[in-house]
C-alpha cells in the first residue's frame, strides 16, 4: 500500500512547469544528462517525505538548501504532490506539508530513515569526521526516544539540583548568620545545622554553662535558664546573696558550747539555790563559824564547826558557779541569736532572689536540685528565728548537722555561678542560640528539602548515566551488525576472489569515545588500512559509501518490517563505478532490495540499459531536453544508440546529429576505457575528456584488429572513420552555422554511421557485455562477449581455424 | 507494547536492568512496568516513582 503510484513536482529548481513520474507501484530509472533537472525532483522528493530542502522564503539565513531550492522560482510557486498506490497522498507547499492515510505512514518513516542517498552524500560519508559519521550512522537506528527521554531526565536533574542548590544555600545563609556571632575557633568551616549545633554547644563548653554532651534540647534549656541571670547586674546580685547566706553559715561555728547544758546547769541550780535569802544567810553563817575559836559544835544544829563552813563555803561556791553560767549563757544565746538573725536576713534575701528566679534558674543546671534552694532557705529562716527565740532544745547537734549542708549546698551554688570573665561571652551565647532557635524550623526544613531535591536529582542522574550507558552499548551492537552488513554487500559488488580485486570489504570501528566514534577501516592486499581513502580508488570509495547507505536501509528495513517505507531513491550514485562492478551493484539491489520501490536516476545511458536488462520489472523514462523556461521534458528511455540511430534517419541539423554521437561515445567510451583497460593517467575524480580516452582506445583498437586480421577489418575502419572525433567534439561549441560549414550534415552522418558500427562491433545489446579479450586484450586470441551469449566471437587467425560469425 | 521501537525498548531495558542495585527492587519493578505500559517516556509517571517513600 505505501508504493509510490506518481510523483508531481513544480517550482523546485531546474523544474518550472509540472513534471510527474508515473511510477504506478513499480521501481524506475529515469535516465538523464547532466543539469536536466533530475536532482530537482530528487529534491522535491526529498521535501515532500523528509521535510529537507523545504524552499522557504522565510528562512532568516540563507542557507545552501534554501538558495538552491529557490534559486529560480518564488517558493510560493513550489509544490511536491505524492500519491501512494491506495490513493493516500503527500501535498507539499512552502510552509504546509499534509499527508492522509498510509501516505503519512511513509513520510513518518521516510523522516526517521532517509530512503535518499544522493551523490554529493557519497563524499559526506567517506570524508565526515568520525564523531560526525557516527552521528549519521546513529540516525538510522531510532534511538531518538532513548535520547528524548535522556534529556528530559538530565532537564529535570537540573532542575531539581537547582531547587537543592537553592535550598541549601539558604540554609547556608541563615547559617552562617548565626556563625557569624560565634567565636573564630568556633567557627564553622561546613555550614550545616549539625555542625552549628556542635558548634554552639563547644563555645558553651569552654564557657562553663554546659555539660560535654550537650544536644540542642540542652543548650535550648541551659540559655532559657541563663536569660534571666544574665540579665542586667542580676548575675552580681545573685553572687552577692549566696556569699553572703555562706558567710552567715559559716559564722554560726562563733558558738562552739551548746546552750542546752547550760541552761540545764541553770535550771538545776536555780532548783537547789531557790531561797533568795541563801547567798545573805551563807556569808552570816560562814562569818560565825570562823570567828568560833574552839571547835565546838553548832549551837542550832548541833554539827561540828568545821564541817559546817565547809558546807558554806561549797554553797557559796555553787552560787557564784551559777552566777557565771547564768552570765555566760546570756552571753552564748545572744551570740546564737546574732548568728541565726544573720543567717535568716540572708536566707530572706537568698529567699527573694528565689522568687525573683534569677538565683534558681541560673543554678539548676549546676547539679542543684531544684527545690534545694528554696527549701533551704525557709528551712534556713525557721529555724534561725527558733533559735533567736531561744527555744531551742539541742540545739547545737541539730544546728552543726544543718550547717553543714547549708553551707556546702551554699558554697555549690555560689562557686557555680558563671564567672564574671565569662559573663559576656556567655551573653553572646545566648545571643546565637536564641537566634538559632529562631531560625532553627527553617533551616532544618531548607537543609531536608535541599537533601530530598539532591537525592531526587541524583536518581535522575543515574537513570540518565544508564540510559546513555545502555544507549551506547546498543549503538555499538548494531553498528557492528551494520558494519557486517557492509562488508557482505562490499564484497557481492568487489569480490575479493576476483584476480584482479586488491581492495577488502570495509569495516566500521565502532568507539565509544566522547559521543561515540565510527571510523572507517580498509583492507588492501590483505593489508589493514586505517583509512580507505589512502588507497581506495574513487570508484571503490563510492561503493564503500553505498555500502554503508545500502546496510543501513537493509537494517531498518529487516529491522521494521512492514513498518518500514521501503524505499530507495539513489541519484547519481555511480558516476565513478565501472560498469561491471555497477552490475553487481544492480545484482545486490535485486537480490536484497527487492522489497524495496527504487528510484535510480543516472546520466550513464549504459547503466540505464543495465538497470532495465538486470532488473526487467522496473520501469524506465528519459528526460529528453530540459529549458529553462519549462524545465525537464520526460520521454520513453531510449539508449544512445538507439538515439543515434534515430538521428541518423532523421536528423535536419548536423549540430544535433553530432551532439547524439557524443553521447553515445561518452558514455561508451568511458565504459570501454574500463574494458580494454586503456593506459590513461589517473586523475582525481575520474573525469576525462572525450580526446583522452579516444587516442589510447584508437591505439588499442588498430592493435586488435591487426590481431585478429581480416575478419576486424570493419573495427579497423570505424576507428579510422572516427579519427576527426575529438575535433569534431571541441568544434560543438561553435554557433550552428559555423559547425555545419566545417561538419556538413553528410559528413556528421558517415561518423554516426560508423560510431554506432564500432559500438556494435564491441558490444553486444543481448547480454549488454563489451565483446573482450581471451585471455586478454593485448595477447588476443579471442574477443567475445560473455560465454553463455557469445553473439559477439572472433578468433584469432594464428591459433586456430578461423571461425567468424556475423556481427 | 507497540509504543517503543525494538532499539528504544532494548535501550530502556538495559538501563532499567543497570539501575538494579542503585535504586530500590520496588522502583525498578515500577519502571519496568512503565515500559511495559509503554510510558516510560512520561517523565511525571517516572518521577512519582522516584521519589516514592521507602517503606
Amino acid at each position: 500500500l505505501k508504493s509510490i503510484k506518481s510523483i508531481a513536482v513544480r517550482g523546485i529548481r531546474g523544474v518550472r512547469k509540472e513534471v510527474t513520474l508515473n511510477l504506478e507501484g513499480k521501481s524506475l530509472v529515469v535516465r538523464g544528462d547532466n543539469g536536466t533537472g533530475k536532482s530537482s525532483i530528487v529534491a522535491g522528493l526529498m521535501w515532500a517525505l523528509t521535510g529537507a530542502m523545504e524552499p522557504s522564503p522565510r528562512a532568516k539565513k540563507a542557507t545552501e538548501e534554501a538558495y538552491r531550492a529557490n534559486i529560480l522560482e518564488k517558493a510560493s510557486d513550489a509544490q511536491v504532490v505524492v500519491v501512494l498506490m491506495d490513493g493516500s497522498q503527500i501535498t507539499a507547499i512552502p510552509g504546509n506539508v499534509t499527508d492522509s492515510g498510509d501516505a503519512a505512514l511513509l513520510r513518518t518513516n521516510c523522516h526517521s530513515s532517509s530512503p535518499f542517498l544522493l551523490r554529493r552524500q557519497l563524499l559526506g560519508i567517506l570524508e565526515a569526521r568520525p564523531v560526525d559519521r557516527f552521528k549519521y550512522l546513529e540516525t538510522f537506528l531510532e534511538l531518538e526516544t532513548a535520547d528524548s527521554l535522556r534529556e528530559d531526565l538530565v532537564a529535570r536533574a537540573r532542575d531539581h539540583q537547582r531547587v537543592a542548590d537553592d535550598k541549601r544555600a539558604e540554609a547556608e545563609r541563615l547559617i552562617e548568620a548565626i556563625n557569624s556571632r560565634i567565636p573564630t575557633e568556633h567557627r564553622l568551616h561546613r555550614l550545616k545545622w549539625s555542625t552549628l549545633v556542635a558548634a554552639l554547644g563547644a563555645w558553651a563548653r569552654k564557657l562553663d554553662t554546659a555539660p560535654t554532651d550537650a544536644l540542642w534540647p540542652a543548650l535550648l534549656e541551659i540559655a532559657a535558664r541563663l536569660q534571666t541571670l544574665m540579665r542586667g547586674e542580676e548575675l552580681a546580685r545573685s553572687r552577692s546573696l549566696l556569699v553572703t547566706a555562706v558567710d552567715a553559715c559559716a559564722t554560726m561555728t562563733e558558738c562552739p558550747e551548746d546552750p542546752s547544758s547550760l541552761a540545764d546547769k541553770v535550771a538545776s541550780l536555780s532548783n537547789d539555790l531557790a531561797d533568795g535569802q541563801l547567798v545573805e544567810l551563807l556569808e552570816i553563817a560562814r562569818t560565825y563559824i570562823a570567828g568560833q575559836k574552839d571547835d565546838s559544835d553548832c549551837p542550832l544544829c548541833g554539827a561540828a564547826s568545821p564541817n559546817l563552813l565547809a558546807r558554806v563555803e561549797e554553797k557559796l561556791a555553787q552560787l557564784e558557779e551559777l552566777r557565771l553560767s547564768q552570765a555566760k549563757l546570756s552571753q552564748n544565746i545572744s551570740s546564737w541569736r546574732s548568728a541565726m538573725e544573720r543567717l535568716a536576713r540572708a536566707m530572706s534575701a537568698v529567699r527573694s532572689a528565689i522568687a525573683g528566679g534569677a538565683l534558681t534558674e541560673g543554678s539548676i543546671h549546676l547539679g542543684l536540685n531544684g527545690e534545694d534552694l528554696p527549701q533551704l532557705a525557709g528551712d534556713g529562716i525557721e529555724t534561725a528565728r527558733a533559735l533567736a527565740a531561744g527555744k531551742a532544745g539541742s540545739i547545737k547537734a541539730e544546728v552543726e548537722e544543718v550547717r553543714t549542708t547549708w553551707l556546702a549546698t551554699l558554697q555549690q551554688a555560689r562557686d557555680a555561678l558563671p564567672s564574671e570573665a565569662n559573663a559576656e561571652g556567655i551573653r553572646q551565647l545566648l545571643g546565637a542560640i536564641e537566634a538559632g532557635r529562631k531560625a532553627e524550623l527553617a533551616i532544618t526544613l531548607a537543609e531536608e528539602v535541599a537533601e530530598r531535591e539532591a537525592q531526587t536529582a541524583g536518581f535522575y542522574d543515574t537513570f540518565a548515566d544508564a540510559i546513555r550507558t545502555s544507549r551506547q552499548d546498543v549503538a555499538q551492537a548494531l553498528l557492528n551488525k551494520i558494519s557486517g552488513l557492509v562488508g557482505e554487500f562490499y564484497e557481492a559488488i568487489h569480490p575479493s576472489q576476483s584476480i584482479d580485486e586488491e581492495t577488502g570489504a570495509p569495516t566500521i570501528e565502532i568507539q565509544r569515545r566522547a559521543a561515540g566514534t565510527a571510523h572507517l577501516r580498509g583492507k588492501f592486499h590483505a593489508l589493514d588500512v586505517d583509512d580507505p581513502r589512502w588507497v581506495y580508488s574513487d570508484g571503490h570509495l563510492d561503493t564503500v559509501a553505498i555500502c554503508i547507505f545500502l546496510a543501513l536501509r537493509r537494517f531498518r528495513a529487516d529491522r521494521d518490517g512492514a513498518k518500514d517505507c521501503r524505499l530507495l531513491v539513489l541519484d547519481d550514485v555511480v558516476l565513478s563505478v565501472d560498469l561491471s562492478h555497477g552490475r553487481r551493484f544492480l545484482d545486490l539491489l535485486r537480490e536484497r532490495f527487492e522489497d524495496h520501490q527504487v528510484l535510480i536516476l543516472t546520466h550513464n545511458g549504459l547503466f540505464c540499459d543495465w538497470c532495465v536488462q538486470k532488473l526487467p520489472a522496473f520501469k524506465r523514462l528519459a528526460i529528453t531536453s530540459w529549458s529553462l523556461e519549462a524545465g525537464p521534458r520526460l520521454g520513453e528511455y531510449r539508449s544512445a544508440l538507439e538515439y543515434v540511430e534515430d538521428q541518423i534517419e532523421h536528423a535536419a541539423h548536423p549540430k544535433l546529429l553530432a551532439q547524439a554521437v557524443m553521447n553515445l561515445m561518452d558514455e561508451w567510451l568511458g565504459q570501454a576505457r574500463f574494458e580494454y583497460a586503456l593506459a590513461i593517467p589517473a586523475r582525481r575524480g575520474e573525469e576525462y575528456t572525450l580526446t583522452e580516452i579516444w587516442e589510447p582506445f584508437a591505439k588499442q583498437m588498430a592493435a586488435t584488429a591487426k590481431a585478429l586480421g581480416p575478419d576486424a577489418a570493419a573495427l579497423s575502419s570505424c576507428v579510422n572513420d572516427l579519427r576527426d572525433l575529438p575535433k569534431m567534439r571541441n568544434r560543438l561549441a561553435a554557433h550552428d552555422n559555423d559547425f555545419a560549414r566545417e561538419y556538413p550534415l553528410v559528413t556528421v552522418r558517415e561518423m554516426a554511421i560508423a560510431a554506432a558500427k564500432l559500438v556494435t562491433f564491441l558490444y553486444c545489446p543481448v547480454c549488454a557485455n563489451f565483446a573482450t579479450g581471451v585471455p586478454s586484450i593485448r595477447e588476443l586470441e579471442l574477443l567475445r562477449c560473455s560465454p553463455r551469449c557469445e553473439k559477439i566471437r572472433l578468433v584469432r587467425p594464428s591459433k586456430t581455424k578461423p571461425e567468424v560469425q556475423p556481427v | 507494547m507497540d509504543n517503543y521501537s525494538e532499539t528504544t525498548r532494548d535501550v530502556f531495558n538495559r538501563s532499567i536492568a543497570l539501575l538494579e542495585g542503585k535504586i530500590s527492587d520496588d522502583k525498578v519493578t515500577s519502571l519496568r512496568q512503565l515500559l511495559d505500559a509503554g510510558e516510560l517516556t512520561d517523565v511525571n509517571k517516572i518521577e512519582r516513582i522516584l521519589r516514592a517513600e521507602e517503606p
